[in-house]
């Protein structure tokens, strides 16, 4: 870094990514206190750790592969275009020099890192949906397969300037409404038909019954907490200083992933404006339930994030309360005619207002330039300089391999794999008697308690199960609905 | 001033332009990796049977001493020995059907449902 300008974009840069994975710490915060205060009082402690570990098992599994990935090959498309050759840059060989203290290379730590955080929520999305059954060891498998292999491979194929899918279909997903979100309510989606609902959640005659959270007060802080760690997410999004002009005009601006133009000026007042319309259509929708209201706001910013670099504020509202109304309504469709028992809603507030974000994207956006065209002749649509068009099918097909081929697809097929090998779900009379019950007993030993009217029905359930001889590691949704 | 003539990696920072990896024992790095995919693969093998055990050792708990104690106690870590077990049991089976002279105030109203055992720590 001899030229002092270079220094000062390359140390500024190093410094906003820095920022940016502090920042997203406090989704991981968020995250744990949702689950810890959804979960009733006798799964607490092990909802905290099953959440917990995936942290550095995600970490370590995202430096040996996951970044790798990233930087390879898989970019251009293997099976679809391309070829196998299985190049990568060098920065993301786990061996490499650059993946190491070194002062020649200042961006490849917190690049990395802001990807890790990013493999981090994804693989926290799916923690949510499965609290109070599923086995650490099951999940913990689960959390590596979508944190540092299926989400990366999306990121290659759909978040990254020469990644096929943009290059090819035009796809646009600028704050990861399906490259994190779609994926992860997929993966959640899948897991939950194998591992199916919580014991005695669903009664005869079709009855749902509601299983309140023990502190409802605290997933809400949680859900705050996310929103806060949520400003990191959407700035490491974006490439802060880069030259979008020529080098004898340069023209030094933010941009987002695919180095389109934006501003954090732009993201600001879409991250607020989307926000609010969550917020505001969780409210109605639910008719007034705490709980989601406060996740209508965060599927709110998750219908709008895919387009949130170019949208009007006012859109990204719009955007936001129709995300929101889509992915409430659609939660509770699934859980009546499915008997998917999604404890924390991730399907609805991550999968549908994720999947549908990048759908409408396509269609608000259509007609801008989704990158700069790497090779000429491949895309499907073009602007009239020849750069890749945002359009409708693009984003369409977009949404269905983020959700469909590479969420919920490997997501089913893993959970029967740890399934088979009875890792996936905990014994029913475990289960019944609380994960905690065992071994760390009560998280409030010292403040007493009682039994809700759910916890007898769950008792009746969880006995019916045990005598029909399932209670050890066997438990079937069959048996215990 | 003497050194030992030995170094695990740099001795001087003077020249930051052509220094390039910080770290100690450049040329290991594969070894390093090595080494923590190992540790990484034997982790999750002793997490599973770790969890395995701890849930074989739950169940077989909750068989002997029947689910429903350990439900009601909030887990088995508040689970009374069998000794109090059957003292609390016989207390109950004594307030539930008393013999003459036994009757307390507490069943004066026939229609009280009968109750478990309070465990400690417990509201009713």
């Amino acid at each position: 870094m001899e030229d002092q300008l270079e220094g000062l974009v390359v140390l500024f840069t190093e410094f906003y990514y820095w920022v940016t994975i502090v920042f997203m710490f406090l989704i991981h915060l968020g995250f744990m206190m949702y689950e810890a205060g959804y979960a009733r009082r006798k799964n607490v402690q092990h909802t905290v750790l099953k959440n917990v570990l995936l942290i550095p098992l995600v970490t370590i599994t995202f430096f040996f592969f996951g970044w790798w990935i990233y930087n390879s090959s898989i970019t251009t498309g293997p099976f679809l275009y391309g070829g196998f050759e299985f190049t990568s840059l060098d920065n993301g060989i786990p061996w490499n020099e650059l993946m190491a203290p070194n002062m020649q290379d200042r961006i490849n730590g917190v690049f990395w890192a802001a990807f890790l955080l990013f493999s981090w929520t994804a693989a926290s999305i799916v923690s949510g949906a499965l609290i109070e059954r599923a086995r650490i060891a099951g999940f913990l498998i689960i959390a590596v397969m979508i944190g540092s292999v299926t989400w990366i491979i999306d990121a290659a194929w759909g978040w990254h300037p020469a990644g096929w899918m943009v290059q090819i279909m035009g796809y646009h997903d600028a704050y990861a409404s399906g490259v994190i979100h779609a994926i992860a309510g997929g993966t959640a989606l899948g897991a939950l038909i194998v591992l199916g609902p919580r014991i005695g959640k669903f009664g005869p005659g079709g009855l749902i019954r509601r299983i309140l959270p023990h502190n409802i007060w605290m997933t809400c802080l949680g859900l705050f907490m996310i929103y806060t760690g949520f400003w990191g997410f959407y700035v490491a999004c974006n490439i802060p200083m880069f030259n979008i002009g020529t080098d004898d005009a340069p023209f030094f601006s933010a941009t987002n992933i695919y180095l389109m133009p934006t501003t954090l000026s732009a993201i600001t007042f879409n991250f607020l404006t989307s926000l609010a319309g969550g917020l505001l259509a969780g409210y109605l929708i639910s008719r007034g339930d705490l709980f989601w209201t406060f996740s209508g706001g965060l599927a709110g910013i998750i219908a709008a994030s895919a387009g949130n670099d170019l949208y009007h504020p006012m859109l990204a509202f719009v955007v936001a309360m129709v995300g929101t109304s889509i992915a409430y309504v659609l939660h509770n469709w699934v859980e009546r005619r499915f008997k998917i028992d999604d404890v924390v809603g991730a399907v609805a507030v991550h999968g549908y207002a994720g999947a549908f974000g990048v759908i409408i994207a396509g269609f608000l956006l259509w007609g801008y330039p989704a990158a700069a065209p790497v090779e000429e002749g491949i895309a499907w649509f073009t602007t009239s300089e020849g750069f890749p068009m945002i359009n409708p099918i693009g984003n369409t097909l977009g949404a269905l391999i983020m959700f469909g081929v590479l969420g919920f697809i490997p997501g089913y097929l893993m959970a029967r794999l740890v399934n088979a090998f009875g890792l996936l779900r905990v014994p029913a009379s475990v289960e019944a008697a609380g994960l905690d019950a065992h071994d760390v007993g009560d998280v409030y030993p010292y403040l007493p308690q009682r039994d809700t009217l759910f916890e007898v029905a769950e008792r009746e359930a969880a006995l019916d199960a045990v005598r029909a001889g399932n209670g050890r590691g066997e438990t079937r949704k069959e048996t215990v609905r | 001033m003497t050194t030992l003539g030995f170094s695990t990696g740099l001795d001087s920072f003077t020249n930051p332009s052509e220094i390039g990896p910080l770290y100690p024992f450049v040329g290991a790095e594969w070894l390093f990796v090595l080494v923590a995919v190992i540790l990484w693969l034997l982790w999750h093998v002793a997490q599973i049977r770790l969890e395995n055990r701890d849930n074989a050792r739950a169940v077989d708990t909750y068989e002997r001493i029947g689910l429903d104690r350990v439900m009601f106690y909030g887990g088995s870590a508040d689970v009374p020995s069998d000794e109090e077990w059957e003292r609390r049991e016989e207390q109950r089976r004594r307030v539930a059907t008393p013999s003459a002279g036994e009757r307390s105030s507490e069943l004066d109203d026939p229609s009280e449902p009968r109750l478990p055992p309070v465990p400690p720590g417990r509201a009713e």
